[in-house]
């Protein structure tokens, strides 16, 4: 039985990473995804931002789920999600001010990403404290290495640099349009053909 | 109704709880960092100003806030620069945009002209209505040296190296532009009157 539910949670985690990848395979969060990988401080920012109302979200449906009303479970979600959205936003605000002006309304986005709200429905409200903050890790890190993924490509053509050190030579032309909207398009839509065709689907 | 009640309070006690309870944790966490974040506030102001009024080493609030209106208020710092000579003065000012929007404005010794502004807050649009953060934009470089004598005109199309009252909007970004525009109709009036008031400027 111990081995049963070691393999369960193995898999659990593993699956945020790649079979349920939140943006290569649910394709949910496609906002930040888009919006704040023009580099990697923000997109890191963004992501460790999610694991952590991920994570919190998680843990209180997964301890109130048994005394939620199906009428109000979604309410009884928003409620919850946006009150760690709003914590994450006053901590950015107070010890990452520079952060928080970059990522600016995409921090309380986070209360309408999907992904937050779909694995409280399919996850913290149907199964023990473990699993959901497995699960909640195991989405939130591969949503942060998503963002990362892409964030690096974009960064690195479009300013030569990863973190303000120069990677590319010094002969390297910018392309420019890959820190602008099309850029985030271009990249997404590359690295979703990339991974279907890993998957080979 | 004694089961109407007892149906609504089995239905939604929860509810009540749990938002009881986040308010609660909301209120105790912005309690707790208000202070942290009012002091990078009160940083991003300084910092701000300094770029606008570069010969200016020391920054003084006048006594008394000045009003703008019946609800705003804002308070005015003399800029000084080593010799102790005024140089400009700089306040704090807001307004609507697509969401609220808060500049910092300075302006010359007399009053009579815009040394510029820096956003302090700003959530408008990404890639159209944030234009206006930018200091490096023809769109920016509009609000150098007007004078503060007429109110500004937002107008669609113009002449942006013109140094008149006429701004051009930002293309695609009408209400961010008009809710500057509107910013700095609203308080260069009420600020130059009260500092005439206090004697702060000559007419």
């Amino acid at each position: 039985m111990a081995q049963v539910e070691k393999i369960s949670l193995n898999k659990t985690f593993l699956a945020g990473l790649w079979d349920e990848n939140p943006v290569f395979r649910l394709l949910l969060g496609m906002c930040p995804t888009l919006a704040v990988t023009a580099a990697v401080k923000p997109a890191l920012t963004m992501g460790c931002s999610v694991i952590f109302v991920l994570f919190c979200s998680n843990v209180v449906v997964c301890l109130m789920r048994k005394l939620l009303k199906p009428h109000l479970r979604i309410l009884m979600f928003t409620l919850t999600i946006s009150t760690f959205v709003t914590i994450c936003d006053l901590f950015l605000k107070a010890f990452m001010p520079e952060m928080s002006e970059a990522l600016g309304p995409y921090i309380p986005l986070i209360i309408v990403n999907c992904l937050i709200i779909c694995r409280a429905e399919a996850c913290a409200s149907k199964n023990g404290l473990i699993v959901s903050i497995v699960d909640a890790f195991g989405m939130g890190l591969g949503f942060t290495i998503t963002l990362c993924a892409l964030a690096v490509v974009r960064e690195l053509l479009a300013t030569g640099k990863i973190f303000e050190v120069q990677i590319m030579w010094n002969s390297f032309v910018p392309w420019t349009a890959m820190s602008m909207p099309v850029g985030a398009f271009i990249t997404l839509g590359l690295m979703l053909g990339a991974v279907n065709l890993v998957s080979k689907k | 109704m004694l089961k109407h009640i007892t149906h609504f309070v089995k239905q939604s006690w929860l509810l009540v709880v749990a938002s009881f309870a986040f308010g609660l944790l909301i209120a105790f966490t912005n309690a707790a960092w208000r202070p942290k974040i009012d002091a990078n506030a009160a940083a991003k102001f300084s910092t701000k100003v300094s770029g606008l009024l570069p010969s200016a080493k020391n920054f003084e609030p006048i006594t008394g806030k000045f009003q703008i209106d019946e609800k705003l208020t804002t308070e005015v710092y003399q800029a000084r620069n080593d010799m102790g000579q005024l140089v400009g003065f700089a306040f704090a000012a807001q307004g609507p945009g697509y969401d609220k929007i808060e500049i910092v404005i300075a302006v010359n010794e007399k009053c009579s002209k815009l040394m510029g502004y820096g956003v302090l807050v700003c959530n408008e649009t990404p890639g159209f209505g944030d234009a206006i953060k930018s200091d490096v934009s023809e769109w920016y470089e509009q609000f150098i040296d007007v004078v503060t004598a007429q109110p500004l005109k937002l107008v669609k199309t113009g002449d942006v190296d013109d140094k008149d009252p006429e701004i051009v909007a930002i293309t695609g970004a009408t209400i961010s532009s008009q809710g500057v525009v509107d910013i700095f109709n609203n308080y260069m009036p009420k600020i130059k009157e009260q500092l005439l008031q206090k004697g702060m400027i000559q007419e």
